[in-house]
Parts: structure tokens; sequence; C-alpha cells
């Protein structure tokens, strides 16, 4: 049903239908803009690579193959472009504010939420390709066949940096947590 | 526990892909190893934790400065009878004004990247900086874009209008005149290079419509 959608509004832009590409926006920025904020951990480059991926997505839209999932084909220019910020970031990675508190917490603050910092900072401390297919699986929430679509490789090498992305982020939550 | 082939199960019953006979088999594996049982439960919760993780609201303005970057469609689009008629005599015109437009700031501000002394349509891989647009109901329409890319800032122009219009854009006290910028390229925008602009600068930019004013804008480098 969804895949019908997208490609009606992609024909209906093709066609000069201006209305159409902002439905594709609306539907898309909030996955994208999220994709990026956990590829980036940075509001401002957040924006721009959200940005910049539609811009790049409206501007080839002739060269979208309609043979394959429209979300998946603009998944793939986001991360491109999120690892493309991240390569162009000089001594080191901009991140929003001060490294975040990743002690154990004051008393009253939810174990949820100081959970949620550590693995949100141990996931800028591994690297970004393998960060990228845990945002894929765990923040777009896309089957290991959509993560080989977008990323271009093998479904069996998606999973392999899956497996070792994950092992990686519970040793950094492990160091966190005193192990 | 270093057995691949248990590791694998343990990934794949996480993200819910095993069959019956795999999960029975991944649970005797779960009881014959504690260390496997403890990456077990450790990564399940990663995985829990990594699927809750909150969402982030995107920017309010983010959709409109989206699609205000947007070129305008072309396609099917009315021609006035003045652009039919002249159409690359103001091509030439806009070629020409241009030019000469990026060698004003380029003896304002200095050399620059040969990259950066290109003028067109807006590249990829742009990053979208600020936008002002004219308000409805005027003979001018349109938008001026403030664009980032690999070659340094530049302003976006998408207007339309009945005739040849003017900008004169001014920041740091300087001032660029570029003419001929409305529906006078196919598709109807241009851009312009900036350079050595700080963050925090008011570029202003004057818009004339067959000599008369027809909006001014002002945009801002984040």
């Amino acid at each position: 049903m969804k895949e019908e959608d997208d490609a009606t509004l992609v024909q209906r832009s093709l066609q000069g239908d201006g209305t159409a590409f902002g439905q594709l926006v609306e539907r898309y920025q909030r996955t994208i803009f999220n994709a990026a904020m956990r590829m980036l951990r940075n509001t401002d480059d957040a924006r721009d690579v959200t940005q910049t991926a539609f811009l790049k997505a409206f501007e080839h839209l002739r060269d979208y193959d309609p043979a394959f999932r429209f979300y998946s084909w603009l998944y793939r220019i986001a991360v491109n472009e999120s690892l493309d910020a991240l390569s162009s970031r000089k001594g080191g990675e901009a991140l929003d504010g001060a490294e975040p508190d990743e002690s154990p917490g004051p008393e009253g603050r939810a174990e949820g939420e100081q959970m949620g910092r550590a693995i949100e900072a141990a996931l800028m401390r591994i690297n970004p390709e393998l960060r990228s297919v845990i945002v894929l699986r765990h923040i777009v929430h896309l089957s290991y066949h959509d993560m080989a679509d977008i990323l271009q490789l093998p479904e069996k090498t998606v999973k392999s940096r899956l497996y070792s992305a994950r092992q990686l982020l519970r040793e950094q939550l492990r160091e966190y947590q005193g192990h | 526990m270093n057995d691949p082939a248990t590791q694998e199960l343990i990934h794949a019953d996480i993200d819910g892909e095993l069959n019956g006979a795999q999960r029975a088999q991944l649970a005797r594996a779960l009881l014959s190893d504690p260390e496997a049982r403890a990456l077990h439960d450790d990564l399940k919760r990663l995985s829990a934790s990594l699927d809750v993780l909150p969402v982030v609201e995107p920017p309010p303005d983010l959709m409109t400065n989206i699609l205000s970057a947007l070129p305008q469609p072309t396609a099917g689009r009315a021609r006035p009878a003045w652009w039919v008629e002249h159409r690359w005599r103001y091509a030439a015109l806009v070629a020409g004004v241009l030019a000469a437009g990026t060698l004003v700031f380029e003896t304002v501000h200095g050399p620059g990247s040969d990259s950066a002394e290109m003028t067109g349509t807006l590249a990829t891989g742009s990053a979208i900086l600020d936008a002002a647009a004219l308000p409805p109901g005027g003979e001018l329409s349109g938008r001026v874009v403030l664009y980032r890319d690999g070659t340094g800032l530049g302003l976006r122009f998408q207007l339309a209008g009945p005739g040849p219009v003017n900008a004169s854009i001014s920041s740091g006290g300087q001032t660029l005149q570029v003419n001929d910028l409305a529906a006078a390229a196919d598709p109807p925008e241009r851009t312009v290079p900036l350079r050595k602009l700080a963050s925090g600068q008011e570029i202003k930019v004057a818009l004339r419509l067959g000599g008369r004013p027809a909006g001014d804008l002002s945009l801002r480098v984040p």
C-alpha cells in the first residue's frame, strides 16, 4: 500500500505537482531527522543532512528506479550524507552540548533515561559505518533486506556488521556499568 | 563464549529471525553455557533500550525550509510572450551579468578556489542556511535562499515576475548588483556565490522589477 502511495507521489512530483513531494517530505522528515540525529548527535548537522537529503532526492528524482522502494533510496541518500558530514568534521565529532553525564545519576533519575544517555554516548564511540547499521535497525526499524538495499551490501555483511556493532556497544556499556 | 554459531543464533533471536528448530538449538546452548546466557541477556536489554530511544522532534521550520529550497516545477508552465521572444537574449545577458557579478565579489573578497567561481543552478551537496520569501500578492513572487555547499556560501534566486528583475545584494558594507534574475533561465533559478561572510552577518537583498522597488529581503548567516 505504502509503496504504491510513494510511487504515485514520485510520479506526480515528476509531472510537476509541487504538493506531491511535500507529502513525501512530511512522511519521511521525522524518520530521517532522527536517523541523522543518532548518526551525528548534533541538531544543526542533522537538520542540514535532512534538508540536503530531500533536496538531492528531488533533484535526482528522475534517476530513482521505481523497482526499488522509495524510502530505501531516500534513506540511502540520508545515510551517505550523514557519513559525509561525519567525515568532514575536523578535530573530533561536534556534539550537541557537553559530553553527557554518564556516571550513575542522582537519585530520582529514571534508570531507563540513564541507560538511554549511556547508549547515545556509546553509539558515538563506535565506527560510523557500524553505527549506521544500528540506526537503520533500531531507530528506523528496517529489515535486514531493506538495510542491505540501503547500504548496497549483501545481507550477510549487514548481519555481520550489526552483530559487531551490538557487541561493541555491549562492551562500551559494560565499561560504563563498571564491569 | 566464542562459538560463532551460538552468537549468530543469539543475534538472530533478538531480531526475531529464528525458526522453531533454531530456537530449540539456542535454548540448548543457553542452558549449557552461562557466558552465552549472559551475552543473550545483555544483548536483549541493549536492543530493547535501542528500540525505545526517545524520538527527537524535527525543528518546526524544517519542512518549510526543505520545500522552500526545492526548484520550482517547470512542467507545463506558461511563459510570457516577452520571454518566448527574447529567452536566448536574456539567457546570454544573465550569464554575462552573473559572471561579472562573481568577478566583482572576487575583487571585493579576494580570490578563492576555482570551483567557487562557478555560477549556475544549485549544486547537490548543499545545505540550506536561511530563506526569505516575498509576500504573496505582489507582482514579483518567489524566494531567495542562502545555502552552503562544497565551494562556500551562495544565494539562490527563485523568482517569477512579469519582467526582468534586478537585485542589489549588500553585506558587510559591500554591494553586489545582479540583473535579470526572474524568469530568465530554465529552470527559473540562479545562484550567486558569496564568500567570507561571518557567522551572524546579515545579507540584504533589494529587488527591483522594471526599475521599481519590488521587495526587500533579509537573510542571516547562521
